[in-house]
């Protein structure tokens, strides 16, 4: 088997470097779409470029006029943030950080560690999750077993998890109890020997 | 098949009916597959689920139900609800009554009853549960217990301390006592900012057989001594003995290893887009320290989770007890457009079960959504299964996701 290994890892290291070839796109403010969005939603470029002060540059109307105010973008991009604008309702934009925030860096709570952890951070304060994400986001990731691209257990799991399961069974303890085993091993709606 | 009658219509009356009643995060999901199970025989599996959530008004509701469905069992129905509850505000702390998922020493449990919430101060929190806990038994039968959870937290902008205590009696298993208690220490602040964490759980039954029959502890630490790399190491112990109970923690006790220590490493090089490459190494020692295994993993996302074609491959591997595999895995996501997301997956996955020859495994998937219109969305989706001793397992089915926020 260790010569299967020397085949293997340096076949992995070749996808790896492989697939640096395939970046990710940072998407541009299209003022166009932002445009047409407004209009039908019967807003006028007033309702983003406002006069008066505001803006982190220069105060004044010039400064305003040319790029209006962050508090602006929330308004239609942030859950819960939505306010009328001059009494019109704000159109109900992407609310995902990343349509526009693709350079910011992480948020201070997702510093090292924060991916094994996270679920202690949910457990010490839910709401603070819940600024920038929203149920489904847990689902997704934890619950959602369908699809080919599952995150927690792949295609192959349903043949190999008993090695794994036998190599370091806390892991398993994380979220499964021993009827979960049972159920598919040993009653009549199980489907495995 | 009586209860197909009844389950079909409350299925359509919380299709159409749902968005409308509730005016938060709304959810309906339905799946039909064709597959074949292990010993060779087709048969057709469909769920129906409904996940909602309400936060607005004094009294938030939040549910998640599922009917399940398979061809060819003497049960073939078999509807369920996993939570339906109601959440408020009371006396300055947030109570919640239903069938809810609450804190567990070693892992969520989800219970029928009532948990209440409230802080002390700035930084002290208290909480307690108490409920009927389900639990399927080898008979395929529903167990039930009773469970009562009480817990105590603090919380300082740096380091953040919770312990409890809980019991679980029911069936014909005796009563058993669990404590947790779990620390997370914040080092530094902003993203670089690293953390150590300790957590241990010991579980004991009181009445038969008194003793130890869960010690379970784990401590991490975790640093980023320049910004886009993080170093991290942990050490685990785990000694379970099983005390004849489906509440007990003892999970594969008969399988794997009562004693079980591990130490391991990690490192994760993360780019100015959300990618991360990452990579962690883990001894695994069982019993007196005379067997050895490792499990290891390394993974690679490039670019944002949301860019246009994403490749994300990986390597995971394993040798213990059960025999070893080394799993060589990629998914591709491509979105196409706005409306239409393409994902496909590739393993090849050479193992060897205890006692048993090398076998080589090979799965591939493809699926595709796409959105009919601003609620809806459509998946197909087709895998197949393969190795070299014969077993060739397709699966295909299709998913639509009804869904409203507001």
């Amino acid at each position: 088997m260790n010569r299967a290994l020397l085949v293997l890892l340096p076949a992995c290291l070749l996808v790896l470097l492989g697939a640096a070839a395939v970046a990710g796109s940072m998407p541009a403010f299209d003022h166009d779409a932002h445009k047409a969005a407004n209009e039908k939603a019967g807003l006028t470029c007033m309702a983003c470029h406002t006069l008066g002060p505001g803006g982190t540059g220069p105060t004044g109307m010039a400064a305003t006029m040319a790029v209006p105010r962050a508090d602006l973008c929330h308004g239609c991009h942030v859950r819960g943030a939505e306010l009328p604008v001059d009494g019109v309702a704000v159109v109900k934009g992407p609310r995902a950080c990343v349509t526009c925030h693709v350079t910011a860096p992480q948020p201070s709570s997702h510093g090292a560690g924060w991916k094994a952890g996270h679920g202690v951070d949910a457990r010490m304060d839910v709401s603070g999750c819940r600024a920038c994400h929203r149920q489904r986001d847990c689902v997704d990731c934890h619950e959602r077993k369908q699809g080919v691209g599952f995150r927690v257990h792949d295609r192959s799991w349903e043949y190999i998890h008993g090695i794994a399961a036998r190599t370091d069974p806390a892991s398993c303890d994380t979220c499964h109890l021993q009827a979960d085993c049972v159920s598919c091993h040993a009653t009549d709606r199980g489907r495995a020997p | 098949m009586t209860s197909l009658y009844r389950c079909c219509p409350l299925s359509l009356g919380l299709l159409f009916g749902a968005p409308t009643a509730f005016a938060g995060e709304f959810e309906l999901e339905t799946i039909a597959q064709l597959r074949h199970d292990h010993f060779g025989d087709l048969y057709v599996p469909a769920w129906q689920l409904l996940r909602f959530q309400q936060d607005a008004g004094p009294v938030d509701l939040q549910g998640y139900a599922g009917i399940e469905w398979m061809a060819g069992v003497p049960a073939p129905l078999d509807p369920d609800i996993y939570h339906l509850s109601a959440a408020g505000d009371l006396a300055g702390g947030a109570w919640q009554v239903g069938r809810q998922r609450g804190a567990g020493a070693l892992r969520p449990q989800t219970f029928d009853g009532v948990s209440y919430r409230r802080a002390i101060g700035d930084k002290l929190q208290a909480a307690a549960s108490v409920g009927m806990a389900r639990h399927q038994d080898v008979d395929d039968l529903l167990d039930f217990a009773t469970m009562g959870r009480v817990e105590l937290g603090w919380g300082g902008d740096a380091l953040w301390l919770r312990g409890g205590f809980e019991m679980n009696e029911g069936g014909d298993t005796e009563l058993i006592a669990r404590q947790d208690l779990q620390g997370l220490l914040r080092l530094g602040s902003g993203p670089r900012a690293g953390r150590f964490g300790v957590r241990a759980v010991v579980a004991e039954p009181l009445q038969v057989d008194p003793g130890t029959v869960l010690e379970w502890a784990r401590t991490d630490l975790a640093v980023r001594p320049w910004s886009p790399l993080e170093l991290s190491v942990h050490a685990q112990h785990r000694q379970a003995a099983d005390p004849e109970s489906l509440l007990g923690d003892a999970i594969l006790d008969a399988l794997a290893g009562g004693v079980v220590q591990e130490a391991g490493a990690g490192a994760r090089l993360l780019g100015a887009r959300w990618s991360a490459l990452s990579m962690r190494y883990a001894v695994v020692g069982y019993g007196e320290g005379n067997d050895w295994g490792y499990r290891a993993d390394m993974a690679w996302q490039p670019g944002r989770s949301d860019a246009a074609v994403r490749i994300s491959p990986a390597f995971s591997s394993r040798a213990g007890p059960g025999g070893q595999y080394h799993a060589v895995s990629s998914l591709l996501r491509w979105r196409a457009s706005d409306a239409t997301a393409l994902s496909a997956s590739l393993a090849l996955v050479p193992y060897q079960k205890v006692e048993q020859p090398w076998a080589t495994l090979f799965t591939g998937g493809l699926q595709l959504q796409q959105r009919v219109a601003g609620f809806a969305k459509l998946g197909a989706m087709v895998d197949v299964a393969a190795d070299g001793a014969g077993l060739m397992d397709v699966r295909g089915g299709a998913t639509l996701n009804l869904g409203w926020s507001s």
